[in-house]
């Protein structure tokens, strides 16, 4: 990097969002060292983040320097994923006595989704979750170019991180989050209210994997404030919405423009129209004093807008109504 | 029925069993009335300097030195959904020093506070806050927060906690502090700490407790707390006027336009005026910043520019504060 974001002329203008399939290039980047995967492994990556990107039990987002010029950007990536619910029990809270089930955690999720063992969720399934006992998430890793948090911009990255994390994950009911990272890391988990759940094993701390993490039991003696409690917060939703129809709100939640979206959730503009209004007319079946005053008119054309500053407005404070839920 | 050591409203042991749909935004004039029974008991007031307490906030809700934050429940019947309030105010280091507050401060600091903006003394103005701001200097006072149920065991509650948390970083973010300080109740221990905020000392045998943080200690912590989060600054970088700053502000809460033109007292081609300057002024100071979206034909590109503007502010709330001084 040739840029020194400590500089005091250095006009940083960090922001977050959710990553998108061409990223995919500049996230390798990104891959913490403490990973250690094999050659072959990292070979196969990309392939195995351009089919997992949009998947729904994939929770992934970028921190990115728009200071800098496009393709040099992305500062950050943190990437989870909703584990099945017997992996909480077999590995998350069994390597307390087992340290190797935990250090090896994202190594063996990767090798597993690489050979077909383990496939991610599918959105009925972790509707179920959600509805159920909660969803389990397995952060794999995040990992920023800069690391020496006696560096000012070490730590702004560090406080986005906090701020997409709360973001990406709010609005699940959750049973347990965990977080892979190297005992170097701790301080940082540790600030966001992360736990380490066995001890690391001998060797450099920088290169030494460890599983943390809060459970839902852990999470209900702590009071809100910080990250990890944060994304306990759960209700029911209301509006009960459709994926594409939730997954077009959590995109418009970015304020992405239309021209945007629309490869993203792979529509016309006239199919974009469409889910604009389904996601509409769903609301005001539910409540049909909604949107007050806007709702008089059905010109879509004219009042859309206003419509959906009020759905986007609703949805940002209240998450859960962009999880799968059934 | 027992009162809320933490407001001054009567409460039952408990919430209603409900599911809350808690939102909060900033407090308009008409929320007042709901916002007075969350005025502490404990600040120390006169129940004459209560009394003048509507008139006075009447005054200030809408001053720039004033965060004002509402949590409401939007399953409540209109009139009856203001759940938690919570206060803080922009000081320059003359009341800093003049209170003491970097040192040891006598107790009922904010007592003393409403007892010099009843005598009449005024909050900063946008000139001076802008300043102050600009040179490191600015100090926040929270005032208070106030809910109206005090088991703080109860889900409900621990929502309205977590829903002051995100109110508060998203509120008062953006500022380059140099210090936060917050007197409150013993009952708060637990949650001023979970925030992140640091204790500080007081005069033994004092009623309240007093908690703060510094930047130089901000520094020293690692991201995650509502406290530490609130030190995160940059300098703006577009320099907008106090209007569009204020426009921006409100619509980051995404009402709609006759809302926004009545809270900022404009009117529909006054507010289409303010969008169009903040358009021309982001163009000017990053020409390429609309990419596509910007032609010059306002109605139909409006709502993408629109769009493109907030999800920048969003994320850089420094935009939104009051800056006199060299720009970024």
């Amino acid at each position: 990097m040739s840029f020194s974001p400590d500089r005091p002329d250095f006009a940083s203008r960090l922001r977050h969002r959710p990553m998108r399939r061409s990223d995919v290039a500049e996230c390798m980047g990104l891959l913490p060292p403490w990973l250690e995967l094999d050659a072959e492994q990292r070979s196969l990556l990309p392939a195995l983040w351009e089919r997992l990107v949009y998947e729904p039990g994939v929770v992934t987002g970028v921190s990115e320097e728009t200071a800098l010029p496009p393709g040099q950007r992305l500062q950050g990536w943190g990437t989870t994923l909703v584990m099945p619910a017997q992996w909480l029990h077999e590995v998350a809270l069994a390597c307390t006595a087992q340290p190797e089930l935990g250090t090896v955690a994202t190594r063996a999720v990767y090798q597993a989704l690489l050979d077909g063992r383990l496939q991610v969720p599918s959105e009925r399934e972790i509707a179920q979750a959600n509805a159920g006992d909660g969803v389990v998430f397995l952060a794999l890793h995040y990992y920023q170019l800069r690391v020496d948090l006696s560096s000012p911009y070490a730590l702004r990255l560090l406080s986005m991180a906090n701020e997409a994390y709360r973001m990406h994950h709010a609005g699940y009911r959750v049973r347990a989050v965990f977080q892979q990272a190297s005992q170097a890391d701790e301080p940082w988990l540790n600030g966001a209210g992360f736990r380490r759940r066995h001890a690391a094993l001998p060797g450099p701390a920088a290169m030494q994997p460890v599983l943390y993490g809060v459970t839902r039991e852990e999470a209900a003696a702590m009071l809100p404030g910080i990250t990890a409690r944060h994304v306990f917060e759960h209700q029911v939703p209301r509006f009960r919405l459709t994926s594409t129809q939730r997954r077009l709100l959590w995109l418009a939640l970015f304020d992405e423009s239309d021209a945007h979206l629309m490869p993203l959730l792979e529509v016309s503009v006239h199919g974009l129209k469409k889910l604009w209004r389904g996601i509409y007319e769903r609301i005001e079946d539910v409540e049909p004093a909604f949107f007050g005053d806007a709702a008089a008119s059905e010109d879509e054309g004219k009042r859309g807008p206003e419509k959906r500053r009020q759905v986007l407005a609703y949805v940002r404070q209240r998450p859960e109504e962009l999880r799968p839920w059934p | 029925m027992a009162v809320n050591p933490m407001s001054m409203a009567p409460m039952a042991v408990t919430p209603p069993e409900r599911v809350p749909r808690l939102r909060w935004r900033p407090t308009r004039q008409a929320d007042l009335p709901e916002c007075m029974p969350l005025v502490p008991p404990w600040l120390g007031l006169s129940s004459a300097e209560r009394a003048a307490l509507p008139a006075l906030w009447a005054q200030i809700v809408n001053a720039p030195a004033i965060y004002s934050m509402v949590i409401e429940d939007l399953g409540l019947a209109p009139g009856q959904r203001v759940q938690a309030w919570g206060v803080a105010m922009a000081l320059a280091p003359e009341w800093v020093a003049r209170w003491s507050l970097d040192h040891r401060p006598e107790p009922l600091i904010v007592a003393r506070v409403y007892r010099a903006l009843l005598a009449g003394e005024t909050l900063m103005d946008e000139t001076s806050f802008g300043r102050v701001n600009a040179c490191g200097e600015l100090s926040m006072l929270c005032l208070h927060y106030g809910m109206h149920y005090a088991d703080i065991e109860h889900p409900y509650v621990q929502a309205l906690i977590a829903a002051g948390n995100e109110s508060m970083r998203f509120g008062m973010s953006g500022h380059q502090l140099s210090a936060l300080y917050y007197e409150n109740a013993a009952e708060s221990d637990g949650w001023m700490r979970a925030a992140g905020f640091l204790q500080r000392s007081m005069p033994e045998a004092a009623p309240l407790h007093y908690w703060g943080m510094s930047r130089a200690e901000a520094m020293r912590t690692i991201p995650g707390s509502t406290a530490r989060q609130l030190f995160e600054s940059h300098p703006p970088r577009f320099r907008l006027s106090v209007s569009q700053r204020r426009l921006l502000w409100r619509a980051l809460f995404d009402e709609d336009d006759a809302r926004l033109a009545q809270d900022l007292g404009v009117s529909a081609h006054g507010l289409k005026k303010l969008w169009r300057g903040i358009y021309e002024r982001v163009s000017d100071v990053v020409p390429d910043f609309f990419g596509d979206a910007g032609g010059e034909d306002d109605g139909k590109r409006g709502p993408e520019k629109r769009r493109q503007v907030l999800a920048y502010v969003r994320q850089r709330p420094e935009e939104l504060r009051p800056w006199v001084g060299a720009a970024a």
